[in-house]
Formats: C-alpha cells, structure tokens, sequence
C-alpha cells in the first residue's frame, strides 16, 4: 500500500483519492433473496446507479469494493458470505440492503435465519425496507459515497485487525 | 499399462469393475472419482480422473444461492446432485405462529417475482376452510392482478434467461416492461414487490380511480414488444443452437417428478390447474395453454413468451366483466378455521402451487404445508443433467425456471 | 372420477385396509403402515386410479397419535387428486419408501425425514436436505419451540389471532 496507510494525506490529495475511490465503486453481486430483485431493478436503465458511480457485476469477490448484502442470510449461507468477504480486498465496503439482512426481518423467529447479516461481517449503511425501493439503495449509495468522501485512510488502516464476530456464541 | 495390474500409478487405487466399451475402469484410493484407463492413437494408456465441482452457492448464472455438485468427465457431466438449504427460512413453522390473516404477508415472499399469486393461494385456503363467499368484484380484480404477476414473473425470466447465455440486452428489454407494470401494481397496492394485496375474505382495498386505464393502455404496449422478444430471442440463430435439443424432459418423466408450469408444458402435457380445476373465474375466460413438443430448452422458453400473450389476453377480458360492488367480506375479529384439512391448488407462473392446512379450529394454523413448484421442478435436475456440457449445463439450470426462495420455503 | 366414486373403487379393493375420508371434495385414505406400500402402488399403477404426477409427501404432527405422512398424487389422465395417509408412532416411525413409483417423492422424503423424523425404508440417501449438517432436532414437530419467540416476548400490540 505504501505510504498512503502510514501517512496522514494532505487535504488536496485526499479529496483526489477519495473523489477517484467513491466514484468507482465495483459492486459484488451478492442477491441472496427477494431484495436481490430490487438491487437489479436498480442497476437497470430507470433507476441506473452506474451513474453514481456504482459499477454492477464485478467479477469476483476479488475485484470488487462493495458488497451489497440483499436478502435473508440463512445458517447454512452464513460461513459463505464471511467467506467471500474475506475475499475483497481493502478497502472494502459494505451496504446491508433490505431487513432480512438488517436484523433478520419476517423472519426474526426462525430457526434457521441469521438475525442480521452484521453479526457475521461489519456493516457501513443499513439501508431499510421490505423490499427497499430502488431510491432507497441510491439513498444509501449516496450517503457511504459521502462517508468515503471525508474518509482518512491512515485511519482506516491504524485500526488494525476488525475484531472477529464469532457466530452462535 | 497391463491389464493385469491392479493398482493405478500414484494414488493406489483399486480395480473396479470394467466399463461397457472396453478399457480398465480404477477407483482413487480416498474413494473419489472413478478413473477410466483409455487408449490414445499410438495405444499408450492414459489415465484420466472424474473431477468434483463445486457450482456456487454464490455464481451469477444460479439464480439465486443454488449450490449444484456436479461430478465432470471431461467436459461430460456423469451426475450433477443440487444441494438447496441455502434459503430455508421455515416459513411452514412460522405460519403455525402467525394468525390466518398474517401468513398472507409471510407467504408472498416464497416465490419473489409472484407475489399475488402466492397471497391467493392463502386466501382461497382460508376461505374454503371458514366456507367465507368472496364478492364477485373482489374475485375478478384478483385474477387481473393474478394475470399482470405472472406476466411480471415471465419477463423476469425472459430477461434473465438469455442473460445467461450471453445476451446482455434481453435483460434491459425485460425490466423496462416490469418497470412499467410495477408502476400499475404500485397504484393499484403501494407496493411494487411484495403486494399483500389479497385478504381473507377478498381484497385490501378497492381499485384507484385510473388505475384500470392504466391497465388497458398497458396491454397493447407489451404486446408490441413481445413480439420484439420473439424476433430477438427466439429468432436468433444462436439462442436456438444453444437451446435446441438441450436438456429433454419426457413426459412420464416430468409427471413422475412432479414437474408443472412451463417445463411441463413444453413436454407436452397441457396440464394447467386453471382449466383442469379452474379457481377464481377462469372457466368464464377463454385462454389456450400452450404446450411444447420436444420438451428441450428452447420449447420451455418458447412456451413461457407463448404464456405472457396469454395471460394479456385474460387481461383484456377481465377489464370488460368487472362489476361494481364491495371488494371484501366482513370477517369475526377472531378468525378461526374449522377443523379438518383443506386443500387448494392453484397455477403459479412458476408451476403448480398447493397448499394444504389442517386447522385444529384455533386461531392459528396447525399445519400449512406449501408445496411449491420449483421444489419439484429442481429435484428433476440430476435427470435433466445427466450427460450434457459444461456449457449446456448453464442452459438446463436457467430453462427449469425456478426461485430458490420457492424451493427452500 | 369424483371423490366418492374413487373412495368406493379403492375400498372395493382393500376392504377394511384402509379408512376414506372426503374434506371440501378431497380424497383422504387413511392406511396403517403396513399397508402404506401396497396402497400406494395401486393408486400408481390401477388403470382406473392411474395418479401418476406427484404431487407433495408431508408429514404433520399428531401430537399422541404420531406423526402422520399424507402422500398427495393426482392423475392427470382422470384429474382425480388422492391423498394416501398413514400415522407412524413419534420415536422410531418407518415408512416403505415410494420414489421408485414416483421420482419425486426422493426430495419429499429427505423433507420429511429431517423435519419430522420419520424413518423411510429404502431410500438411497436420506442426507439432510433443506437444514444445515449440523442442525440437531426436528424442527417442525410440535415440541421444538422457536427460540426466539422464548427468549423474547412478541413485540408486536397483539398477539396473533387477537
């Protein structure tokens, strides 16, 4: 990474990198369920959001920026998803898209759903809704567009290891 | 190599026993994969290995969090094995939780692009259960919005399909139209994709004024561009080199399966719950079903645009035979069903939805068994898999047409 | 054929076997499970029954009477449904498998199995289906309680039903 995680950027050069990072944020695809259907009517030609910046289908977890959670996380899903997470390269970003995977949703009694998908990997914006509308996501994009506007790197990266979220325990 | 050895080279396997044309079949020590020796042109022994592959749960060809193992000779497919769960969510637990009027917003949510209809299916439960009479008016502004869900659920695919196999545009195509018709659904319930539209008893609210114009000036639009689809799709050279003669389902098989919806009636069973038992006021409406010969992938993908001009022509005669009147019956503030079992079948645009309860005349259910179409439909792909390509395997997986929230449930 | 012609026709055939029932135009026969088998493939394979698309297999918690499978198969040749139903006791109960009469019924029977708990005999690989390796329980037998319905009370103004 060289100096940009060991030194503090002078506000010029941050606005440059951070301008260049927000706007050309690859997308993993990562539908699970129902609000997955909404994240594609959201790529789609209505409610574009590669003019945002946003650019749909990266081809793996290992060229993409974002990961869009949308959908029911199940037990059986959930080692996949910390699974491809571990996968993206930092920095890294994720966007936690309709209720299911915000804290479980309908589905808050059952046996077999995670309630939520950030007690497995660490959220940037809940983006609420059952299925959220297509400006909900533009919404959200937006706003962790102007989080990773401001952002500092150095500190990003100062604060070393995220603490592991341990499943079940 | 002789034939007399009985080890392979390298991973101590052990001899099995010999393939029908000929050669030395080895089993690996660990127990995976069978190795074939065969013999090159110049009559050296190579030894080849089945190899295991691991397709998803997260791939962007599976719809969904669909993991399928499928064991590759080659390039061949020798056994493909689905493994679903990914997606169970219990909703057969949770209907026994939830009072009779709440499954229906629980249960919309099984096969996502198919709201309505899935809330139907509920309803008609319930009230054949309590013996409830739902207005006329109610009944024909359920099968309008019956008919524009599944021509919703029938683009989705028409525009997802092809995107699989490589055709970008089809997709843009497909959700322009959904747009359109979500802006309907969107006046007509304040949703655009999980409706919860239907009630016991009939509907949530009545028609907005307009809201029937809109859907008259729908129709013609999407007609004019299905006939698009039909010359873009079905009509290129490449679609059909892809699909034609790929993935054949016969009819007995498919029966024995339990296949329904398009995958069925493209092997040639016209089997449709709307005109063999017709729900709703499907016997007063003509409609054809129409149905496939050669049960490949290209037929279910014809028959499904085939479905879509369908369902418009249902739609237009439903707009001439709705009455005034109430929309919904007025329910008891407690809803108790009697006890005993009920059972409704009703079509899916995916296939053959039932549902089948058993009350114990509490307020809520004691059991609700949902039997989806998709469950059926993907449990006929280690059949369909069987002895097809990489390649082709792609092709098979995405003309079965299935939402893998209707198959775990 | 209707419902109650095909209840005579199929106890024509079994006599006491089996116990007929029709709900709202369904036909539910009630067999033992020694029967089950022998039931089923009648309603396969008769040329007058001849329910060749299957439908769905479920099991559903009789509480002290067992658990009883009901196997649901239509003919659509007659567009007749019949519904075979047979209750097996709660610990240990076995059925004969039918996925060699219907392909189906493979899938249905993995459901059943680790849902309920119901043993089938003969089938090739009765692996969990739907659950994670792991699960331990049968989850929609009336005793496995929702732990998050225990551990927290129902937010919502009413309970459901009120």
């Amino acid at each position: 990474m060289g100096l940009v995680d060991k030194v503090e950027l002078p506000q010029p050069i941050k606005f440059v990198f951070n301008w260049g990072r927000k706007y050309s944020l690859w997308v993993f695809n990562f539908g699970l369920a129902c609000c997955a259907i909404e994240f594609i009517a959201t790529s789609m030609a209505r409610h574009d959001f590669i003019r945002l910046g946003v650019i749909p289908f990266a081809h793996g977890p290992r060229q993409a920026d974002l990961l869009v959670v949308s959908g029911t996380l199940t037990d059986k899903m959930a080692p996949a998803v910390k699974r491809l997470y571990d996968e993206m390269p930092e920095p890294k970003y994720v966007i936690s898209f309709g209720s299911c995977s915000n804290c479980g949703g309908p589905y808050w009694d059952s046996y077999s759903v995670t309630k939520g998908v950030d007690q497995i990997i660490p959220i940037d914006v809940y983006v609420p809704g059952c299925p959220p509308r297509p400006e909900a996501l533009l919404h959200g994009i937006i706003k962790l567009q102007e989080r990773i506007g401001t952002e500092s790197l150095k500190e990003r990266y100062a604060r070393g290891e995220l603490e592991p979220i341990v499943v079940g325990a | 190599m002789s034939t007399e050895q009985t080890t392979t080279g390298g991973n101590g396997g052990r001899q099995v026993a010999a393939p029908p044309d000929g050669g030395v079949a080895f089993q690996a020590a660990d127990g995976t994969g069978v190795g074939i020796i065969v013999r090159d042109r110049a009559d050296r022994a190579l030894q080849t290995q089945d190899m295991t592959l691991n397709v998803g749960p997260q791939h962007p060809a599976t719809h969904g969090v669909l993991r399928v193992v499928v064991t590759l000779d080659g390039e061949m497919i020798e056994s493909a094995e689905p493994v679903i769960g990914y997606m169970h969510r219990s909703f057969e637990k949770l209907a026994e939780y939830r009072d009779y009027r709440q499954i229906i917003a629980l249960v919309n949510r099984h096969d996502w692009v198919s709201s309505i209809c899935n809330e139907l299916g509920v309803a008609l439960v319930v009230e054949k259960q309590m013996g409830l009479e739902v207005p006329e008016r109610a009944t024909w502004i359920r099968m309008l919005m019956a008919e524009w869900t599944r021509v919703l659920n029938h683009l989705m695919f028409v525009g997802s399909y092809p995107l699989e196999l490589g055709a970008i545009t089809p997709m843009f195509y497909a959700f322009r139209e959904r747009e359109e018709i979500q802006a309907l659904m969107e006046w007509i319930t304040g949703g655009r994709l999980h409706l919860t539209y239907c009630r016991v008893g009939g509907l949530k609210q009545d028609l907005p004024r307009g809201a029937l114009q809109l859907s008259r000036d729908l129709v013609p639009r999407l007609r004019k561009r299905v006939k698009e689809y039909e010359t873009l799709v079905l009509g290129n050279e490449i679609f059909a080199a892809r699909t034609k003669g790929i993935g054949v389902l016969p009819a007995d098989v498919a029966c024995s399966y339990g296949v329904s919806g398009a995958s069925l009636h493209a092997s040639g069973v016209p089997e449709d719950a709307r005109k063999t038992e017709p729900y709703l006021f499907y016997d007063q409406v003509s409609f054809d079903v129409p149905t496939g010969r050669n049960g490949d992938c290209y037929d279910r993908f014809a028959v499904l645009v085939a479905r879509i001009k369908e369902s418009l022509n249902i739609i237009e005669q439903v707009h001439e035979r709705i009455p005034p009147g109430p929309v919904a019956t007025k329910l008891p503030k407690v809803v108790r069903a009697p006890a005993g079992h009920a059972y409704v079948r009703a079509e899916n645009p995916l296939g053959q939805l039932s549902y089948y309860m058993v009350s114990h005349n509490e307020k809520t259910p004691w059991r609700f068994k949902m039997r989806t179409p998709s469950f059926n439909n993907v449990s006929a792909l280690p059949y369909l898999l069987k002895g097809t390509l990489v390649p082709d395997m792609i092709a098979v997986m995405g003309s079965v047409f299935f939402i893998v929230g209707d198959i775990d449930r | 054929m209707d419902a109650a012609a095909l209840s005579d026709h199929l106890v024509a055939e079994f006599g006491d076997l089996l116990e007929p029932e029709v709900s709202y135009g369904l036909l539910t026969v009630t067999v033992t499970p020694d029967g089950y088998r022998r039931v089923a493939e009648f309603v396969r394979q008769d040329r007058d029954v001849n329910c060749n698309f299957f439908e769905f297999l479920c099991g559903v918690d009789e509480e002290a009477a067992g658990i009883a499978v009901v196997l649901h198969v239509y003919s659509i040749s007659h567009h007749h449904h019949v519904q075979v139903r047979s209750v097996v006791p709660r610990d240990g109960g076995r059925l004969p498998t039918v996925h060699d009469l219907w392909a189906g019924a493979n899938w249905h029977e993995r459901e059943t199995a680790e849902l309920f708990g119901v043993g089938f005999d003969g089938h090739p690989n009765l692996a969990k289906l739907l659950l994670p390796e792991e699960f331990e329980g049968h989850p929609l037998r009336k005793e496995f309680a929702l732990m998050a319905r225990e551990a927290k009370p129902w937010p919502g103004a009413k309970e459901p039903g009120e």
